[in-house]
């Protein structure tokens, strides 16, 4: 598998795969607010920074109003992680990204690297969903509140 | 004819078949982003000409229309939004079914090729659409 032929495989998967499944990650799940999407987004650089960051997130201990982050990192970095199922774990199984083959310290190197990628292409595609998700969301109650009030008289 | 000279006049059918709906959505950016934020326009069509993915420019609608106002107006961002991921991607479909195309990264790039020739008629409404707001 040439370098090419891998950055080829990234943005197919980006494209087929990793949008869609960001767009229902964030209809599934309650999100954080814009600055923490950031802050991911930020994080994801790099797989290790980023695994680092999500269970940081995930372990903190949120206050009552922002008790569902916890929730939300946690889904994450199943989503992320999990064995089988989870994006590193697709990376080497299913779209194969690396060459089972190679040592184990390699692989790991070669799987950091691919699966980071890919967590990248997933993290911008979340936040991006995310704000339109909550820019949709309050633009619809707006229109709801204007309707009451004319509906009032007010 | 080869591949690619099919697939590029494939392509320029299509564009001719989607310019209404280009003029129509181009007309209204231009009422929305008004030539205060030509740069949105600009931007769309930069990350249009510089990225292979398809996501990345749905990605870029999505963030603008989160972040302007203007983008929110009329529903601009979400129609542009859909026209790209419904009415694009189904010509991109009946090319690949025309040319009997599998290949998932040459479906990608004559989706990214479609999207770049709408883009195109978009900005160039808008333009013109802004001249003739003033009168031009």
């Amino acid at each position: 598998m040439t370098e090419q032929h891998l950055l080829e495989q990234l943005r197919l998967r980006s494209d087929a795969e990793l949008y869609a499944e960001a767009i229902s990650f964030a209809a599934e799940n309650e999100l954080p607010d814009t600055k923490q999407m950031v802050g991911l987004l930020e994080f994801s650089r790099s797989w290790k920074m980023l695994m680092q960051y999500v269970k940081h997130q995930r372990q903190r201990d949120w206050e009552q109003k922002r008790a569902h982050y916890g929730d939300f990192y946690k889904k994450l970095a199943e989503y992320l992680d999990a064995k089988n199922t989870g994006l590193r774990d697709r990376a080497r199984t299913k779209w194969v990204f690396v060459d089972a083959s190679l040592p184990k310290k390699q692989l790991e190197e070669h799987l950091d690297r691919w699966a980071g990628l890919l967590a990248r292409e997933f993290i911008q595609h979340l936040c991006a969903a995310a704000e339109y998700k909550s820019k949709l969301e309050r633009a619809g109650k707006a229109q709801e509140a204007n309707s009451d009030n004319e509906y009032h008289g007010n | 004819m080869n591949e690619d000279l099919r697939i590029m006049r494939q392509v320029a059918l299509q564009a001719d078949a989607f310019y209404e709906d280009a003029k129509r959505l181009g007309t209204l950016a231009a009422k929305c982003l008004t030539g205060q934020k030509r740069s949105q326009i600009t931007g769309l069509e930069s990350i249009c000409n510089s990225t292979l993915k398809v996501s990345d420019v749905c990605d870029y609608i999505k963030m603008r229309t989160a972040r302007q106002k203007e983008w929110q107006q009329d529903n601009l961002g979400p129609k542009v939004l859909e026209y790209i991921e419904k009415n694009i991607a189904q010509r991109r479909g009946l090319i690949c079914a025309v040319l009997k195309i599998e290949d998932k990264l040459k479906q990608q790039d004559i989706y990214m090729m479609l999207i770049r020739e709408f883009v195109w008629q978009l900005a160039a409404q808008y333009e013109f659409a802004l001249i003739k707001s003033q009168g031009g």
